[in-house]
């Protein structure tokens, strides 16, 4: 853009001049700057900066201030579509004070003073560079735009007497002192007039013109004191003719935002002026413009002053582009875009017209001649006249007419072009057509740049032009229809007034959304894109212009010598052009223009486009000769498009890049490059591909290749990285292998691509596979030199063809031999990568410690002498960054997405020798896809071990587990076992305990230092005869013999399975190491435990007793027992209130069952009672008992301890149990012990399974005080010394005991009964009397309420109803007079008592355990209890039941 | 359609890797379309975000006197459609019956139940290569349209 005179390409703001801002000096500087302006690229540079007046005084700075703040908006260059008073609004120009405007021509003529006239810009006066004939200068614009404004401000100061101190006329002040009735002083009026007479001059000569006048009077400090300044100023204001509204401002002294904003109120308020004053300029050249001939009748007179001489004049038609144009740039200044762009595009079409060979317009007037001066500026004319139209479309937002006219521009030039013979095969037409997308493309770049969007054309969001948009467009066109374009009226989708889209509305049918009309549709060509489409297209014309510029200075190589006319094509540009071309780096044109398109795509983060624009870059850069540059740029972007997969382009770029390389001496990259060519995703010819092979061949193999200087570097290229040829991969036979046996492995190399991808067989010097465990790498070598071709090796091989035509051969390289050195398994193998072929090499690997085997990398390596090149296939690395690589591409196939697990497999007719062995690849795994594994596990274990033991096993017994081994491996091993009984859960401590020797066991016990173990370590196996130590040497057992070793299991309390695991361990020696690998083998099996015995309890309340000994005491103590001393008992040390004391006694029966499969030998049943156990246990019963009774009571004493922590013990509550006899009877031999006979123990006749034994204990239990008494009482538990009876007599497992609980006892509770006292028996008719004994055992009055209900066969006589008290402790009796009527059982009438619970007792306020229930009025009735005179046994367990029964006797049966 | 001239028809997958492209215009090398085909792309995907309701994205961008459009279906798979223009009005309408075309060759070749949809290979296939031909040298298919897919309710 900045190529074009600036006048025609800025944009034009309205003109202001303000002079009296800068002095006489600033102002020249003005003058010397602003013609240099003209050819400077930049805009208007702003005046001299205010700091250089920091010296001047207050006034001056004010000045400058204002200077500034007038000046701040001036800034606008090529865009600005802010429209009017939003933007900047003027172009302003600083004129010195004593500037005034030119005076108009008619003044001077009317003055005769005609030779002071500006020198004239029009055509036809002779001094003008326009005569006789040209169009219009940039000049006339830059008068317009800095001469002559259409608003003027001249800004003045008052005088001010200040002013003139220090000079001599000091003694005037005194005199010319203002008086209060504001006398003038005569030297301020003197000033006053002088510059309202200035001001005057200036207002009449802007007002000839029709330029706008105001005046600002600049006021300072010491005027503001004065109180006749408004007078003065009123003075100079009338004097001078100016209006106070818009044309007088008068600034006082104020701070820069003051200033700043006064500036930019005073450009408003003369903005309406200055539109007035462009306004005027544009009729005035509408009506010159209508005054103008007929360009039809100006014809012949047009014709008339050609015969005279070389000498035409401008044309009628020049004339009318003249005043368009004027027109045009007048409406642009008044920012009236509309009726700019109209006159702008009327002007062009003129101009247009005027190229052609005869204009249309004017019919017969030749068109401008080629190369002529007038042409030259014709043509930069339209060029800006056309960029003009395309701004103020973009302004108008209407892109596609901007780029309809853009491309019609274009189009008619083209047409033009050839007949100047400047065509499409000129460079001089290539350099105008790139200049041309190169301005419009900065144009849009400054557009946007400064806020313009771009239309996005998407289908939905915007409805294009239709048919109807289209026939405009071909009217609108019509109108250069004449001017022989050809076929460019082939139509353009645009309207002359409007957009070709339309936004938001719709035509035909369509709507935005979805649907479509059918006329829908839109012209590609005209959808504007961003600046960086136009800079590519520019480029491409400066590379087309390069070309033909190197054709004709191939044709016309000589600078001095004028190239013939010829009038065939190509046309000889002229010496002069030529010479011009020669002076421009079109390669760096390109660069710049690419770079440019680069930089805005970037900016619409198109990031593919960019890298195609770096290929063209690098393209151009490898033109230039710039070969490093340009591979740089290869190398960057091959990345992306070798990523993606765009193949072809990828070839393009490595064969630019080889070429660059071989250029620069690179040759590394050139192998580099050459490589990645001879995969088959490259697409290339088959004699290309040969010559790459053939190429890479002789750079590695000839040593007199210009590349084999010198010895090169190692190259290392990571083939996923790039495109292979060849593919790699390495399977395991197997998924798992054993420590120290040799797994197969198979190393498959196979050429990517069908037949014809790998034009010759391609020697590798080296393959090297790397494992996780590097001591396994082995490395297949083939040292052969490249002319020999005979396999010299003696390894087997086989080769098959596949249905495709694929060659498979198979290499079987198992016997490798170590290389200490390199570390590595090495052996020789012919390595030839076949044309369509795969190569397979068997090998095998011994793994010697437990791990898994990954292969970590293959590298194929070829080695030449100056060659080192090694192709690299990593897998583990990659196969780890999976997720990110997987999704990557099929040059690949090691990562991410592994290959199918595939094995070549051999298959050997089994005898016929003559037949060749089968190949065929398999699917191993089902064909999964997974990567090389091969996990190693130690050796498996060949040692049996076996358990026997008798299920289930008792609880508390030593449970004997035979556990046997034996040695199944090939050799004599040592072994150790350890035993581990799992604990059931994990969270309580176990007491369970596993022992070797159970006597040991059970004496350590004793001891008290018995560590309950549920591991035993290193029990060293030994023959199965010898016996087991834990301390004998370690022996070994010979193979195929059996260890045996026999554990002992305690288990307490829970009737659980326990599982046990025994782990036998052994070293077995490696066969070709001294190493020893450690083996293990573990067995685990489960002993179902179950309590031995089972105990049940009847308790039998002995009442006989009880009435026996109640009978004794209370014959004894009267019925009083409250009034007895209290006892202090002497065995328990407690004191016992007799009063409150309960006894009873009970027969406990006890039946014991043997419930276990297995028979039982019990030596001891002992009934031990809770209180005894607690308190005495310990030192009476191991006294008594002996230690086999201790081991029970210790073991036992855990858990009975936790229980008493649960609950309150007996002697707490203040229960005592005593055992009064023990009738244990029915055990063999009675109750006799036999712990000191050997003999007598294995005579214990054993219980069998489901045996019954009962043994009988009478026990008495005392309670001190019922109320406190629990409702159970545990009574005690059965001891029972016992041991597994084993059938043959032979037992092994010591005495053990075990505590079976017991049920707990029910204890009656305390409350009131009854008991009757009756007859033996009674007659019919004669009456008897039955005594009830009412006892309240409580500690509280009882308040009874008894009621007599009759009986049928007794008639009863006495108190139906009554209410009793009873004291606490106390008894009462009543007695009852009956007779009966009916002989046999009869019922007696039934006494009931109730409990009056209505009125609760708290007389003892303690918290009752006969919880009481105050609102309850249920009724507790008082059992009559122990009735057992009664008869008849069906009743004699029902002493508490509702009747009391007694048998009646007959009459007869008396002995009366 | 008469006026729509086809120069190149580039079908691209997902990870934006090439899967055919004809080349219709002998007047520019194959390497030209392949970069346009790999330059759309990222049009396509901005166009694609802007508005995802239609698998017609329009015209991508005009580049010398060549115009690209792309249609993109919900499967990522981008179609690419270069014309070269002679400065008149191309029908939406018709760009999409184009595309359709495409698509349901497409869709036939992928309904192979042989063909790897995730491979990112190029396609390899004679018939579909016939398809495009017919597409591409604006022929009718033979045997009818029954490669098109059912017209969009409007």
């Amino acid at each position: 853009m900045d190529t074009y005179p600036p006048e025609f390409a800025i944009h034009l703001q309205p003109t202001l001049v303000v002079s009296g801002l800068t002095t006489t000096e600033d102002a020249s500087h003005q003058e010397d700057v602003n013609p240099s302006l003209v050819n400077n690229d930049s805009p208007p540079p702003p005046p001299p900066r205010p700091g250089t007046q920091s010296s001047k005084t207050g006034l001056a700075a004010q000045k400058s201030i204002l200077l500034q703040a007038m000046l701040s908006r001036n800034n606008v260059s090529y865009w600005d579509n802010t429209k009017g008073l939003a933007g900047s609004l003027f172009y302003v120009i600083p004129e010195q004070a004593a500037y005034n405007l030119p005076p108009t021509r008619r003044f001077l003529q009317q003055t005769n003073q005609l030779h002071l006239a500006q020198q004239s810009l029009s055509p036809t006066a002779p001094s003008s560079s326009l005569y006789p004939d040209g169009l219009i200068t940039p000049l006339w614009i830059r008068r317009h735009r800095e001469q002559i404004p259409s608003v003027f401000i001249a800004v003045v100061d008052l005088w001010d007497r200040e002013s003139i101190v220090g000079s001599a006329d000091n003694g005037q002040r005194g005199f010319s002192d203002k008086g209060p009735l504001g006398v003038v002083d005569p030297m301020e009026r003197d000033h006053d007039t002088t510059l309202a007479q200035d001001l005057l001059e200036r207002r009449k000569v802007s007002q000839e013109r029709g330029v706008k006048f105001a005046a600002v009077v600049m006021l300072q400090r010491s005027h503001m004191d004065d109180p006749s300044i408004e007078d003065r100023l009123n003075f100079v204001r009338k004097s001078a003719g100016l209006d106070l509204k818009n044309a007088f401002y008068v600034l006082p002294p104020s701070n820069s935002q003051e200033i700043s904003d006064f500036a930019v109120n005073l450009q408003r308020s003369q903005y309406e002026g200055s539109m007035n004053y462009y306004k005027e300029q544009v009729k005035r050249h509408k009506k010159k413009r209508s005054n103008l001939p007929s360009t039809t009748a100006s014809v012949r007179p047009g014709q008339q002053p050609n015969t005279g001489g070389s000498q035409q004049t401008l044309s009628v038609q020049g004339w009318m582009f003249r005043y368009d144009f004027k027109m045009g740039m007048f409406s642009e200044c008044k920012q009236d875009i509309d009726n700019a762009v109209k006159f702008y595009e009327s002007a062009y079409g003129l101009l247009i017209d005027m190229f052609a060979v005869t204009s249309t317009i004017t019919p017969g007037t030749p068109g401008l001649q080629a190369r002529t001066r007038r042409w030259a500026e014709a043509k930069v004319l339209a060029d800006c006249l056309c960029l003009k139209i395309c701004k103020f479309y973009l302004y108008l937002d209407a892109p596609s007419t901007a780029l309809f006219n853009f491309r019609r521009h274009l189009i008619v030039f083209k047409a033009f072009s050839e007949s100047w013979k400047m065509g499409d095969d000129s460079f001089e037409y290539w350099a105008w057509l790139g200049k041309q997308y190169r301005v419009f493309g900065d144009l849009l770049d400054v557009g946007t740049k400064a806020g313009f969007k771009l239309p996005i054309p998407s289908p939905g969001s915007v409805v294009y032009g239709s048919f109807a948009g289209m026939t405009e467009g071909s009217k609108d066109l019509n109108k250069f229809s004449g001017i022989g374009v050809g076929n460019g009226a082939a139509g353009f989708g645009v309207g002359p007034s409007g957009d070709a889209y339309v936004y938001g509305g719709s035509v035909g049918g369509g709507r935005g959304g979805g649907t479509h009309g059918p006329g829908a549709g839109v012209n590609p060509m005209l959808v504007l894109q961003h600046a960086g489409y136009f800079y590519h297209q520019s480029a491409n014309c400066s590379v087309q212009r390069r070309l033909r510029f190197e054709m004709a200075e191939e044709a016309y190589p000589d600078s001095s010598v004028a190239p013939v006319p010829t009038n065939s094509r190509p046309y000889p540009p002229t010496l002069q052009s030529m010479n011009a071309e020669r002076a421009i780096d079109h390669l760096a044109l390109t660069i710049e223009l690419l770079t440019k398109s680069y930089e805005q795509f970037k900016r619409h983060k198109a990031g593919r486009m960019t890298l195609f624009l770096a290929s063209e870059i690098a393209g151009t850069y490898y033109t230039a000769g710039k070969f490093e540059m340009a591979l740089k740029f290869f190398e960057r972007i091959g990345k992306t498009y070798r990523k993606e997969g765009w193949n072809l382009i990828l070839t393009s770029i490595l064969k630019w890049s080889i070429q660059c390389a071989k250029e620069l001496g690179f040759w590394e990259n050139v192998v580099e490059y050459l490589i990645e060519m001879m995969s088959p995703d490259m697409p290339a010819t088959e004699t290309k591909r040969l010559s790459v092979f053939d190429e890479l061949i002789s750079i590695l193999h000839t040593k007199i290749h210009p590349a084999n200087t010198s010895a090169h570097k190692p190259l290392v290229l990571s083939m996923p990285q790039i495109n292979s040829f060849v593919s790699c991969a390495v399977q395991f036979h197997t998924k798992q292998a054993f420590v120290a046996s040799a797994s197969k492995f198979q190393f498959q190399l196979a050429t990517q691509g069908g037949q014809g991808a790998l034009p010759k067989s391609f020697r590798l010097s080296y393959v090297l596979v790397e494992f996780s465990d590097p001591t396994l790498n082995h490395r297949f070598e083939d040292p052969r030199s490249l002319d020999q071709t005979d396999v010299q090796d003696s390894l087997e091989r086989l080769s098959i063809k596949d249905r495709t035509g694929r060659t498979v051969e198979w290499i079987n390289c198992d016997r490798c031999t170590f290389d200490t050195e390199r570390k590595t398994w090495i052996t020789n193998v012919g390595l030839d990568i076949n044309p369509h072929s795969t190569l397979v090499i068997e090998g095998a690997l011994m793994p010697e410690k437990e791990q898994i085997v990954q292969v970590t990398k293959i590298t194929l390596g070829v080695v030449t002498e100056q060659w080192n090149v090694a192709l690299e296939f990593p897998t583990i690395e990659v196969a780890q960054e999976g997720g990110q690589a997987g999704t990557q591409h099929n040059y690949m196939p090691l990562q991410g997405n592994p290959p199918r697990r595939q094995w070549l497999e051999v298959s050997r007719a089994s005898e016929d020798t003559s037949s060749s062995p089968k190949l065929k690849f398999k699917h191993l795994d089902k064909g999964t896809k997974r990567a090389p594994l091969l996990r190693v596990v130690p050796r498996e274990s060949k040692v049996e071990i076996q358990t026997l033991f008798k299920s289930p096993a008792y609880l508390d017994e030593f449970f004997p587990v035979v556990i046997k081994v034996r040695n199944g491996e090939a050799f004599p091993v040592a072994m150790e076992m350890d035993v581990e009984l799992q604990s059931i859960d994990p969270s309580i401590e176990s007491l369970d305990s596993i022992v070797l020797d159970p006597h040991a066991a059970l004496k350590s016990l004793s001891a008290g230092s018995f560590q309950a173990a549920q591991i035993l370590h290193g029990i060293r196996l030994s023959k199965a005869s010898s016996p087991p130590s834990l301390s004998s040497v370690l022996q070994d057992l010979a193979v195929g013999e059996w260890a045996e070793q026999t554990i002992f299991v305690k288990a307490l309390e829970i009737p659980t399975p326990r599982t046990i695991v025994c782990k036998v361990r052994y070293e077995v020696s490696l066969e070709n190491e001294q190493k020893k690998s450690s083996t293990e083998k573990q067995h685990a099996f489960r002993v179902q435990f179950i309590p031995p015995f089972d105990a049940a309890v009847d308790y039998t309340p002995q009442l006989a007793r009880v009435s026996e000994t109640k009978a004794t005491r209370e014959s004894e103590t009267a019925l009083v027992p409250i009034l007895q001393a209290n006892v202090v008992d002497e065995k328990y040390g407690a004191v016992t209130v007799p009063a409150l004391t309960h006894t009873e006694v009970y027969l406990m029966s006890t039946r014991v069952n043997n419930e276990g499969p297995w028979p039982v030998q019990v030596k001891e049943v002992k009934l031990i009672i809770g209180s005894e156990s607690n308190t005495l246990s310990e030192t009476s019963l191991a006294g008594r008992d002996g230690a086999a009774g201790d081991v029970g009571g210790l073991s036992r004493g855990h858990s009975i301890s936790r229980m008493r922590d649960r609950k309150k013990s007996l002697q707490e509550v203040g229960i005592r149990v005593e055992l009064l006899d023990d009738s244990s009877i029915g055990l063999d031999g009675a109750a006799s012990r036999f712990e000191d006979s050997e003999d007598s123990e294995s005579n214990i006749r054993p219980w069998r399974s489901g045996n019954l034994q009962t043994f009988n204990h009478l026990v008495r239990v005392i309670a001190a005080d019922l109320d406190m008494a629990p409702e159970h009482i545990e009574v005690g538990y059965l001891r029972i010394q016992w041991r597994r009876f084993e059938d043959d007599g032979k037992a092994t497992a010591p005495f053990v005991v075990t505590n079976v609980p017991l049920q707990p006892l029910e204890l009656p509770k305390a409350q009131p009964y009854m008991t009757v006292d009756l007859p033996k028996d009674a007659l019919v008719n004669r009456p008897f009397t039955a005594k009830y004994n009412i006892h309240n055992p409580t500690g509280k009055t009882l308040e009874l309420a008894m009621t007599v209900e009759p009986s049928e066969g007794m008639v009863y006589a006495g108190i139906m109803q009554a209410t009793l008290k009873i004291l606490p402790f106390a008894n009462h009796s009543i007695q009852m007079n009956c007779y009966p009527l009916q002989a046999g059982l009869t019922r007696l009438p039934r006494v009931k008592l109730v409990i009056n619970k209505r009125k609760p007792s708290r007389r003892r306020g303690q918290t009752s355990h006969q919880p009481q229930h105050p609102e309850s009025h249920e009724e507790t009735l008082v059992k009559v209890r122990g009735a057992t005179k009664m008869g008849g046994p069906q009743n004699a367990r029902t002493g508490t039941g509702e009747a009391v029964v007694i048998f009646v006797k007959p009459e007869t049966g008396s002995l009366e | 359609m008469a006026n729509i001239n086809i120069s190149c028809i580039a079908i691209i997958g997902k990870q934006n890797n090439p899967l055919f492209i004809k080349n219709f215009n002998p007047s520019h090398a194959d390497l030209k379309y392949h970069y346009i085909a790999h330059t759309s792309c990222d049009v396509m995907e901005e166009r694609a975000t802007m508005k995802a309701q239609d698998m017609y994205l329009g015209v991508l961008f005009s580049m010398e006197d060549l115009s690209v459009y792309g249609y993109m279906t919900n499967t990522k798979i981008k179609f690419i459609t270069v014309l070269t223009v002679p400065d008149v009005i191309i029908k939406d309408l018709d760009m999409k019956n184009i595309f359709r075309r495409i698509h349901a060759a497409y869709v036939n070749h992928a309904s192979n139940p042989f063909y790897e949809i995730d491979s990112e290979k190029m396609i390899k296939s004679k018939k579909f290569e016939q398809e495009i031909e017919a597409i591409g040298r604006g022929r009718a298919l033979e045997g009818g349209n029954r490669n098109s897919l059912p017209a969009t309710a409007p």
